[in-house]
């Protein structure tokens, strides 16, 4: 949600177009799944690296990608 | 014991001939990607590696009252501390899972160690995040 300006504008413009308002709390949920998605994602690349099945250092250097979504999800949680 | 460099030090010093010398002579523009990759992955080690015994020890202590587990003397073997530690965030996740942490005291304190460890582990991987 970061880089699509304020919140509050986006659910506007949302509204507009689509004819119905995203509830708040519906966006929370989902801003919450997308970056436990995100986390499990850098977890699985580090993984390939890590078990050998595809040696390489972008996805071993991705699952030290996981704390930022680990800061990022501990911020949203406490915001819900 | 060894002596200089240590291994941060010689680790710094790789990372320096990388960034300094090889570094400005690639040409092709994924090796240069990758090459940033790899310093930055040098970079990790080389702030990780200093006081990484006294920071899982730091942990354990966390994780001791945090999960109200007794405390055994002598300290933990070292070389048993991360098996240690990673044992007790299982224990700590499986309590989470079970709903312990969803509401009440407990769960501030869930909430205040899990964001101790976390910027923890920033430091060490992206100190320039926030």
């Amino acid at each position: 949600m970061r880089r699509l300006g304020p919140k509050e504008r986006f659910l506007d413009g949302y509204a507009k177009v689509a004819g119905w308002r995203l509830a708040p709390e519906m966006v929370a949920y989902w801003d919450v799944f997308a970056n436990l998605r995100w986390a499990v994602i850098t977890l699985r690349q580090a993984r390939r690296h890590l078990t050998g099945r595809e040696r390489s250092l972008e996805l071993a250097s991705i699952g030290r990608r996981c704390a930022e979504v680990e800061w990022e999800l501990l911020r949203l949680i406490r915001a819900a | 014991m060894q002596d200089r460099p240590t291994a941060v030090e010689l680790i710094e010093a790789v990372r320096d001939f990388l960034a300094g010398e090889v570094a400005p002579a690639l040409a092709d523009r994924s090796l240069r990607y990758r090459m940033r990759i790899a310093l930055h992955a040098l970079g990790i080690v080389a702030r990780e590696v200093p006081d990484e015994e006294a920071r899982l020890r730091a942990e354990r202590e966390a994780l001791l009252t945090l999960l109200d587990l007794p405390r055994p003397a002598p300290p933990c073997d070292p070389r048993l501390l991360r098996a240690w530690v990673l044992e007790a965030n299982r224990a700590l996740c499986e309590r989470i899972r079970d709903g312990a942490a969803d509401a009440g005291p407990w769960r501030e304190r869930v909430l205040a160690h899990v964001q101790q460890a976390v910027d923890e582990k920033l430091q060490g991987s992206n100190p320039d995040f926030h």
